[in-house]
């Protein structure tokens, strides 16, 4: 019996390979388009093949009984009916196989640019409808009637996932376009995510192959409609069922994020999960605050507030700032932009004054603006950038802020070619070109650090111009920093501040003290860089490979290991998150916070 | 000799509304041969099309003994449906590998003078009958199921038919089952008779007593109401009655000329009386 | 040999009428002591019957002692001669009576029948 479905595959695919080889053949002879290659016009016409392929060898699962009177002597021959259905599937899936590793093989031999498809869409597609003709099988002897419903099938097919992954998204009050689930069929989406979608769109296949094969059970010579009675007995609770198991899965993947943690200041733990509000965790207590916002990035940290720049729902803008205050429990809108406006995501806060830049987010980029945001009276200052200096170039991300003779002034950094274009905006409007820099420069004790091939400039400001007052050569290239994520970084002093390299394996730091101005190397180092305060910073080591994750502190000119977090580095619920207070660590479903300095751990009752 | 060979419990089967099987039972003894008589859609080739697992009653049962597996059974169905594009030898040949037939006996093939390169489908309605057959008795079957295939057969066809069925009936002590309503050529090999109606079976009776039991008389006037009969008809010189249950006592009590009567009239007056019945409703 | 055929509308049962159709052979002569008969199979081909049917016939006459089965090797006729005489007596006299039935219930009368016997054996013995 096999044998003889074997031999009838066999004759089905020597026949369609023929059709699919000869007949662009024949379109080239007949058009005479001779400057078009043949696989040029083979490739398309061999995937939309494929598709009806599929559908061949899934719907004729019957047909070669159907044409030659053979149903009833058929089903007398000594097999259950699911011993039939195996007999018949099995050559089918391997010719199904078959074609779709040739095209696998067209595909990546030059296919790809031909491909009417792309290669994730064409194999759902393909699959699915070889499994939906497959299900409708038995339910029609006419040929054409079984195409139709099979291809009505699969288009509903593809609407209820929709459907599954739209509602999902709606019961977690996730906006539906965070999860533009075309991605899936661009495969751009994270595995995790990628995984679950296709454990909800088999599952949702399941209704048509489960009744299948429960109703074939019983397939008889009788009249089609009693079968399909049968069926849609079957179909009905099977397709309820796996649409809430479909849902489920969908419902386990799709998430815009797990609940992310954020240690403050004052060593409160923010619980943020997107799109249903926060919990804020003291030592036996919490506080909880329901809202559309997050604080699991904090643009901006000081002893009384957190901000966090959000997103409108339906733009898709980042174009508000809210903040929370961490005593009193209270989240506010600091900021409200336009829509079509997004803001760069440093905030600078002197005195009682937020700056940042923000631009136009479609068409007219030039079009960029420092806001500068009262904290107190919510008043709002723009200050237009001129935008020649800008065209074309990053968004400007890096900003200093300070005083000079009681005017305030804000550095402003844009890459553009690999050069860094340093501006100075003056609080009445005033745009200063305070030079180029090779790479992003820093403002730390009133000092400028900026960058030339060979050497690191450090500028003061002298009758209100920047001027050099050192070169230091850097042939190395260190790139230094302070760190950018606490308020008022401007009025800390720093002793040191380092810089850092590529080296072979490990990153290479290097110190510059700023009270002599010299670098000192301090060689390969384990791990990146964290700063606490101006002298106080860690390097933390994440090892994929020993799944543990290192805190070392500098001391003494050596690294000395504090402690050590041994999990899953590379499973996306784990998380190990240095923040501004400590460390927050969260392995599964258990979360840990340790406090800096000395990373002693801090227990919260309520977590 | 009697060994349960199937058991068919309170069969039921609906297409559509149409009742078609009825809470039909039976029970079929190893070595029985039977036949089935009833009016045209009475059910018996559903019925029969059951005990060949082609098609599956909504509700009841079919137990066959455990001497009968699935290759035991043969089916002849009125359909005779085969895979016809297949040639003659290429259909033994699936036919063998199927039913793991080792050598195939080729003699009643080379009887007809069949083509072993012809396709079926080519093949005159005896000629496939026979070709049919001679697969199904390839198998030794424990059970042949005929449906009405007899009267589609020429008559020479006809005989080495009924030749094979025999044969294969003292061979393997096979029981067999035909549906017919012609039985001038088979009413000596039925040791059972049944006759089917609206899904039930209304007569089953050995037809070694049938003959007892079932009596005509012909006559010009009326006989008494209180002989049973199944079926009578008027004809424009005489009546005739057939009398079901028929006894001596009956003799004696209304002593007319109780005839004999051959198989084909005995269901030609079950199946008559349903018409009746059907009339008087 | 069994040429004729059997009467299914008989009452009398269709292994009963095989019976007395071999019975006739035997007593016509045409089966002799000794002979070997059909097997059940070939038997029940030639009549169309069923082979049970041959196989109750064959049974019966084996217990009236008319036929021998040997193992393996098939039914062959067996008697004694002085059985056939009563045999031959029981089965005219059957037939008699069956035939006396018929001609009573047609209206003929004892003496019509004796007359007729009377004219039969006189021309049989004239033809002689």
């Amino acid at each position: 019996m096999l044998k003889k479905e074997i031999n009838d595959v066999l004759k089905q695919i020597v026949f369609f390979t023929a059709a699919v080889l000869l007949l662009p053949a024949f379109l080239i002879i007949t058009t005479i388009i001779s400057d078009q290659s043949y696989f040029s016009v083979f490739f398309p016409m061999f995937q939309f093949g494929l598709i009806f392929w599929a559908f061949f060898m899934g719907s004729s699962l019957f047909s070669l009984e159907h044409g030659q009177r053979g149903m009833e002597y058929l089903l007398s021959l000594p097999y259950s009916r699911l011993q039939l259905i195996g007999f018949k599937i099995v050559p089918r899936i391997i010719a199904v196989m078959i074609f779709f590793v040739a095209f696998w093989i067209l595909y990546n031999a030059g296919g790809e640019d031909l491909a009417a498809l792309s290669f994730i869409s064409f194999t759902f597609t393909y699959f699915s409808l070889f499994l939906i003709s497959l299900s409708l099988s038995a339910s029609s002897q006419n040929f054409l009637v079984l195409f139709v419903s099979s291809l009505f099938s699969l288009i509903i097919y593809f609407e209820l996932l929709s459907v599954v992954i739209f509602l999902v998204t709606r019961m977690k009050r996730i906006p539906y376009y965070r999860l533009n689930y075309r991605y899936f069929f661009t495969g751009e989406l994270d595995p995790y995510l990628t995984g679950f979608i296709l454990l909800a769109a088999i599952v949702l296949l399941l209704p048509l192959l489960v009744s299948f094969i429960l109703s074939f059970k019983k397939f008889d010579i009788r009249p089609a409609k009693v079968y399909n009675k049968r069926y849609l007995k079957f179909f009905t609770p099977i397709f309820i069922f796996c649409f809430i198991i479909s849902a489920f899965f969908a419902s386990q993947g799709i998430h815009i994020g797990y609940k992310q943690y954020y240690l403050t200041l004052d060593l409160k733990l923010i619980e943020s999960h997107p799109y249903s509000g926060i919990k804020i965790y003291e030592h036996n207590k919490v506080h909880k605050i329901k809202g559309d916002f997050d604080f699991s990035w904090p643009s901006l940290v000081d002893n009384e507030y957190v901000y966090q720049i959000a997103h409108n729902k339906t733009t898709r803008s980042y174009n508000k700032i809210i903040r929370l205050n961490t005593s009193d429990y209270t989240v506010e809108v600091l900021y409200k932009g336009l829509s079509e406006r997004s803001i760069g995501w440093r905030l600078q806060k002197y005195d009682q004054t937020i700056a940042f830049v923000e631009r136009k987010r479609k068409k007219d980029f030039h079009d960029i603006q420092l806001v500068l945001v009262d904290e107190a009276s919510k008043e709002v200052t723009r200050i237009p950038l001129e935008y020649k200096l800008l065209e074309k170039s990053y968004f400007p991300i890096s900003i200093w802020t300070n005083k000079t003779e009681g005017k305030r002034f804000w550095l402003i950094s844009t890459e553009k070619n690999w050069k860094n274009q340093i501006l100075r905006i003056w609080e009445d409007g005033r745009i200063e070109d305070i030079g180029e820099s090779q790479k992003a420069p820093c403002y730390v004790n009133r000092m400028l650090i900026s960058y030339t091939e060979e050497d690191v400039i450090i500028s003061m400001e002298k009758e209100g111009r920047f001027e050099a007052i050192r070169k230091i050569p850097n042939s190395q290239g260190f790139k230094f920093g302070t760190g950018y994520w606490r308020a008022n970084l401007n009025d800390l002093t720093f002793k040191e501040i380092f810089g850092w390299r590529r080296g072979p394996t490990h990153p290479i730091y290097a110190k510059l003290n700023l009270e002599n101005f010299e670098i000192e190397e301090i060689g390969e180092t384990k791990g990146h860089l964290h700063y606490f305060s101006p002298d106080e910073y860690y390097f933390i080591e994440i090892d994929h490979v020993a799944s543990e994750v290192k805190v070392y502190e500098y001391k003494e000119r050596k690294q000395n290991l504090l402690k050590t977090f041994s999990f899953n580095t590379t499973e996306k619920r784990n998380r190990f998150r240095p923040c501004i207070g400590g460390i927050v660590f969260r392995e599964g479903k258990k979360v840990r916070a340790y406090a800096f300095p000395d990373l002693k751990e801090i227990k919260f009752k309520k977590l | 000799m009697t060994e349960k060979i199937v058991e068919v419990e309170n069969l039921k089967l609906n297409i559509g509304r149409k009742k078609i099987l009825d809470n039909t039972s039976l029970e079929l003894q190893k070595g029985e041969s039977v036949v089935i008589a009833g009016r045209n859609g009475s059910g018996k080739t559903t019925f029969l099309k059951c005990l060949a697992n082609v098609i599956f009653p909504d509700q009841g049962s079919i137990k066959f003994s455990e001497e009968v597996p699935p290759e035991k059974i043969g089916y002849i169905s009125d359909q005779l449906s085969l895979f016809e594009n297949y040639t003659v030898k290429k259909g033994i040949d699936f036919h063998a590998s199927v039913f793991h037939i080792e050598d195939f006996d080729y003699t009643l093939i080379k009887e007809l003078k069949l083509d072993l390169n012809q396709k079926i489908k080519n093949l005159s309605a005896g000629e496939r009958t026979l070709f049919h057959l001679s697969l199904i008795l390839a198998q030794e079957p424990e059970i042949l199921l005929i449906d009405e295939i007899i009267h589609v057969i020429d008559p020479y066809l006809r005989e080495k038919f009924l030749e094979a069925v025999i044969d294969l009936m003292d061979r393997c002590q096979a029981t067999v089952v035909m549906v017919n309503h012609t039985f001038s050529e088979i009413e000596k090999i039925p040791e059972r008779v049944l006759v089917m109606e609206k899904g039930q079976f209304i007569l089953d009776e050995k037809s070694e007593t049938l003959g007892e039991k079932l009596k005509k008389v012909v006559s010009e006037a009326e006989i008494s109401d209180e002989v049973p009969r199944i079926f009578q008809r008027e004809l424009s010189y005489f009546r005739e009655y057939f009398v079901y249950p028929f006894n001596e006592e009956l003799r004696k009590k209304f002593p007319y000329d109780y005839k004999n009567t051959r198989l084909n009239e005995i269901i030609k007056a079950f199946v008559g009386g349903q018409y009746v019945k059907k009339g008087n409703q | 040999m069994f040429l004729s055929d059997l009467d299914f509308s008989s009452p009398v049962p269709i292994y009963r009428q095989v019976i007395y159709l071999i019975k006739l052979e035997i007593l016509s002569g045409r089966l002799r002591d000794g002979d070997q008969l059909p097997t059940i199979r070939e038997l029940a081909k030639i009549l169309k019957l069923n082979p049970n049917t041959v196989a109750k016939a064959y049974y019966t006459l084996e217990n009236e002692r008319f036929i021998e089965s040997k193992r393996g090797s098939g039914n062959w006729v067996n008697y004694k001669k002085a059985k056939l005489d009563s045999l031959r007596r029981g089965m005219v006299e059957d037939e008699f009576r069956s035939f006396l039935e018929t001609a009573l219930s047609i209206g003929a009368t004892i003496e019509d029948i004796k007359n007729l016997l009377k004219r039969y054996s006189d021309n049989d013995r004239k033809n002689r």
